[in-house]
């Protein structure tokens, strides 16, 4: 698992890439922490390249989405693999996390 | 760490893993040298991964941790149109399918507990769960059709 960072005009984008699970969780929760700190108006996930994730990552993303919640801090998913949707859409995680097809939808819906 | 036997005759392939959370990265491998093997859709991979993951983190963190000689073992096969998953441990008895916390799926984001969702995820997602003591260890069957 890899975690990027980009930040541009008040967004910070967070890339994935790799595999999201119990094993490796816990140094993700660390850098995604350390990284939304200095989050700007705007955070998107974008799992692109996040071939698999596991409940433990699913905890992960909806501890992120209460923190930016409670900091009124935008927040959505962006670019999840069919596999991956499925699990979030079971879990009814789709309907307290936004998800967009991609990282500019997601940015221009959280613009409004 | 772990010895991977495959009997080709009935195509069951039998791998012991590491009582810790390093058994995930085998798992993946494992699972992929057993569908590429048996000709299955690369599809089924993640399901399988996913469902077996969410056991063994479960069997690893809460199970195994307390005992002197963990084992973990994980056999695989395909059998009438199921790949057939049969997961043993030898901890404590436990039963994941009626003793897990119940998954809440419905509640708002502030109030949304962060359990049960690994177990839930895996009834969600396999066409048949079973559990069973036999000889002091937990045994775990899912059907996956394919």
């Amino acid at each position: 698992m890899e975690l990027s960072t980009e930040r541009e005009d008040g967004v910070l984008s967070l890339l994935l890439d790799g595999r999201l699970d119990g094993s490796n969780v816990s140094e993700f929760d660390e850098q995604v922490r350390a990284a939304i700190e200095d989050s700007g108006s705007i955070v998107v996930m974008d799992f692109e390249k996040l071939r698999y994730i596991s409940s433990a990552g699913l905890r992960s993303v909806l501890m992120t989405a209460r923190t930016l919640g409670n900091k009124n801090v935008g927040f959505a998913l962006c670019s999840l693999s069919e596999q991956i949707r499925e699990v979030f859409e079971i879990s009814g995680f789709d309907k307290i996390i936004a998800v967009h097809q991609s990282r500019a939808d997601a940015i221009a819906a959280l613009k409004g | 760490m772990s010895d991977s036997q495959t009997q080709p005759e009935t195509g069951k392939s039998t791998v012991s893993l590491a009582p810790d959370l390093s058994a995930l990265a085998v798992l993946e491998q494992t699972l992929e040298e057993f569908i590429e093997r048996s000709g299955l859709d690369t599809a089924l991979l993640f399901r399988l991964n996913l469902m077996l993951d969410e056991l063994i983190t479960n069997s690893v963190k809460y199970s195994l941790d307390k005992l002197p000689e963990p084992r973990l073992e994980l056999q695989l096969s395909v059998e009438d149109g199921f790949v057939v998953a049969r997961l043993e441990d030898n901890g404590p008895a436990f039963d994941p399918f009626t003793e897990a916390p119940q998954a809440d799926t419905t509640s708002e984001l502030a109030d949304r507990p962060i359990g049960g969702l690994g177990v839930f995820l895996t009834k969600e997602l396999s066409d048949r769960y079973a559990y069973q003591r036999i000889n002091q260890r937990n045994c775990i069957v899912i059907h996956c059709r394919y």
